[in-house]
């Protein structure tokens, strides 16, 4: 049975993101801006991000398969999870990264 | 049979991968990419997609990429959403690390004036923009001058959407300015406080625009008196043609010398001077420095320096015609075999002598000290076996000299044949100065105790040293004998015609 | 002067300050043949030698203890008398007054003297 996730913000996990984008091309830059909007706000001290511009570095989209970008990787807390697009969509964001203050029904 | 738990663990994952491939393949049709990732043959390619503003986006790209100058964008929450190459470089952050950042992570701003910080932020709100100058602090705490310009951006409606700045780094600009300054600042000191003098012409007119104190004190004139005369109006140059020539010569080798300048004060005072004139470039105009060196106190030792210059020659020469003569009558009448050790000798007496005489820079010579020099052989017997007994009397030059050889030729014959030729000889040497009217001067040498006495055979040159040629010097008479008790000497001579004068140069 | 041979030789005035050198020019003009007519060392005294008129040839020397001997010079061009200037300054440095002498260097070689003596005298006869 799996037990309902119930988070009290913020999260006492730490959190590993990496984002990757390619320079600075428009949803890129807005899919950067607003992670770390979203990471200062709500992961405070928890969290790290590692930025990768696989315009720079094609060869470091293999390892994860990323296919598009902008794409953001959860690494930790486990699940894995992936965000694709310009992360604009704050509330579909913190749901995907567990963040919201809510519980969820199976 | 696997537990519930672990199905739907399994299911709920499958969703979500599910779910995400969704969202993907969403994403990509919906155009809310940027770029795709192929696998191509050797790795993943990627392909940025192109937006019908893509070409704009990338012209201005490479663009700006190019730019020596930092260019950085800001949007509405002050984060970066942009930063070139050339800013890149200048604050040290790649564009992955600043993107969405806030500028003041990058940098601080520091104003040199707080007066400046106002003018930035009310030029951006009323006219959309300003230029100037401020200080940024890097990461890593070096500090840059810069020079920005900023601008408000602005969405199709009017509506604010951050702001652009374009900086360019001055420092270097700054530090030459201030090295400038110094410099300037420096220059000026030397200038008013030089012991030359200094003007300052205009090429184009010829006259003076700025003169240091030091000039002023030479020639007796303000500093508005001189501004705006030519250099021959303030008696430096002889004339309008003369001034002309100076100029001329300076603008084909930029420097001129006049070695010796006749320069006359106001007060009427004369004076030699030295003037060195050079074609100077200062900001792009050009301009003549004059330094103006009183040299009269130094011609005057020049001229003192070669008046004694000449004094010395004539005298070395007279002394080398001496030696001459001496060696031509030494050659004349004696043994040749024995002549270069004879002639060696009596230049060594006059040497002696001499060196006696310069010393007391030709104010003559003590009797005392004559006889110990010409003695100095014998130095070790003179309080045993030789005996020098007579008052201070300062001897003229001409009678230190004839008295001088005398007194060396008989010490040489009495070491050969005389009272020091033998283990217990004596020599007694004495002088005196009568009070009589004219006064004499009187000078004996006596030997007792020397090998039996004997006539010299024939007239050599050394009787004559001791005989006629001290005579002439002093105007005087001696007497010579050759007793039984020993050889005896004696001289007298008007003290007048011995003894130095109170005038020097006798 | 007559142009037959004196029968007494030619007499020279020798005027140097320098007392031994003054002896020593006296002993070579002797030993070349001529007589001394007298020898002064300083300017009074060779003015009155000079203004005797008993001398064929003079030797002088420009300076004499710091006095120049110009005068001198003067007198014997005045009185037609050949002379040779001995001097140890340099020629450039005498005043105008020497210019009718023969300018002859100290040191000064004594066959050189002789030789512009012999020279000066000959060319009177």
């Amino acid at each position: 049975m799996t037990e309902p996730r119930v988070h009290t913000a913020p999260a006492a996990d730490h959190y590993v993101l990496r984002l990757y984008i390619t320079g600075s091309t428009p949803r890129s830059i807005r899919a950067l801006s607003n992670i770390r909007r979203i990471c200062n706000e709500h992961l405070a001290g928890h969290y790290d991000l590692e930025v990768i511009d696989i315009a720079e570095h094609p060869t470091l989209a293999e390892g994860e398969q990323i296919i598009a970008a902008p794409t953001l990787i959860k690494h930790l807390p486990l699940p894995l999870r992936r965000f694709i697009g310009d992360m604009s969509q704050t509330e579909r964001i913190l749901l995907g990264l567990d963040l919201v203050d809510s519980t969820r029904h199976p | 049979m696997a537990p519930d738990a672990t199905i739907r663990r399994e299911n709920a994952a499958l969703q979500m991968r599910l779910e995400e491939a969704e969202e993907t393949l969403r994403a990509i049709r919906g155009g809310d990419v940027d770029a795709l990732v192929i696998e191509g043959t050797s790795g993943p390619q990627v392909y940025t997609l192109q937006g019908h503003d893509a070409e704009a986006n990338r012209f201005r790209g490479e663009m700006l990429a190019q730019v020596s100058d930092a260019v950085l964008a800001i949007d509405g929450d002050q984060s970066i959403v942009y930063l070139n190459a050339a800013a890149e470089r200048l604050y040290g952050f790649t564009l992955a690390q600043a993107l969405g950042r806030r500028m003041s992570d990058i940098f601080e701003t520091r104003w040199e004036m707080p007066a400046d910080e106002q003018a930035a932020i009310g030029g951006l709100e009323s006219d959309g923009e300003w230029r100037g100058e401020a200080v940024h602090v890097l990461h890593d705490g070096r500090m840059l001058h810069v020079d920005i310009g900023v601008t408000r951006l602005r969405k199709a409606n009017g509506a604010p959407n951050g702001v652009l700045a374009v900086i360019r780094d001055v420092t270097e600009r700054k530090q030459h300015e201030l090295a400038v300054l110094v410099s300037e600042i420096r220059y000026r000191r030397l200038f008013e406080t030089a012991h030359d003098g200094i003007l300052i012409l205009d090429p184009a007119t010829r006259k003076i625009v700025d003169a240091n104190p030091f000039m002023t004190q030479m020639l007796g004139y303000s500093r508005a008196e001189l501004v705006g005369r030519e250099l021959f109006e303030i008696g430096l140059l002889q004339d309008e043609a003369a001034s002309q020539e100076m100029v001329r010569r300076l603008n084909l080798t930029r420097q001129v010398r006049y070695d010796n300048l006749p320069l006359e004060s106001q007060s009427g005072r004369h004076q030699d001077v030295e003037v060195v004139a050079n074609l100077y470039d200062e900001n792009g105009h050009p301009v003549i420095q004059c330094n103006i060196r009183d040299i009269t106190e130094r011609r005057r030792n020049e001229d003192h320096v070669k008046l004694l210059m000449a004094e010395v020659n004539h005298r070395a020469k007279n002394l080398l015609a001496v030696v001459q003569a001496v060696a031509d009558q030494t050659a004349k009448y004696g043994d040749p075999a024995t002549f270069g050790a004879r002639l060696s000798d009596r230049i060594a007496g006059i040497a002696a002598g001499q060196d006696l005489l310069v010393r007391n820079l030709w104010q003559g010579v003590e009797v005392t000290d004559l006889v110990r020099v010409q003695l100095a052989h014998f130095h070790e017997l003179i309080g045993t076996r030789v005996h020098i007994d007579g008052p201070a009397a300062r001897l003229s030059a001409a009678a230190a000299q004839g008295i001088g050889m005398a007194i060396h030729e008989l010490a040489t014959n009495a070491a050969k044949y005389g009272a020091l030729s033998n283990r217990d000889g004596q020599v007694h040497i004495a002088w005196s100065l009568s009070t009589s009217t004219p006064p004499q001067f009187a000078m004996s040498w006596r030997e007792t105790g020397g090998p039996p006495v004997v006539l010299p055979i024939r007239k050599g040159f050394g009787q004559i040293v001791v005989g006629r040629m001290v005579e002439a010097a002093i105007e005087g008479k001696v007497i010579t004998e050759f007793a039984t008790s020993g050889f005896h000497w004696s001289l007298t001579a008007p003290a007048a015609a011995t003894l130095a004068s109170a005038e020097p140069g006798t | 002067m007559p142009s037959q041979q004196a029968p007494s030789p030619p007499r020279v005035l020798i005027i140097e300050d320098e007392p031994l050198l003054a002896y020593v020019l006296e002993e070579v003009v002797r030993d070349a043949g001529f007589a001394i007519a007298g020898t002064a060392t300083r300017l009074p005294p060779a003015l009155e030698l000079i203004a005797a008129g008993t001398c064929d040839a003079a030797i002088l020397d420009a300076n004499l203890a710091g006095v120049s001997a110009g005068p001198a010079a003067l007198a014997l061009t005045t009185a037609g008398v050949p002379f040779i200037v001995l001097s140890g300054y340099a020629p450039d440095q005498q005043s105008r007054a020497f210019a009718a002498g023969t300018h002859l260097q100290k040191p000064c070689r004594p066959e050189r003297l002789i030789e512009v003596l012999q020279g000066l005298l000959e060319s009177r006869r």
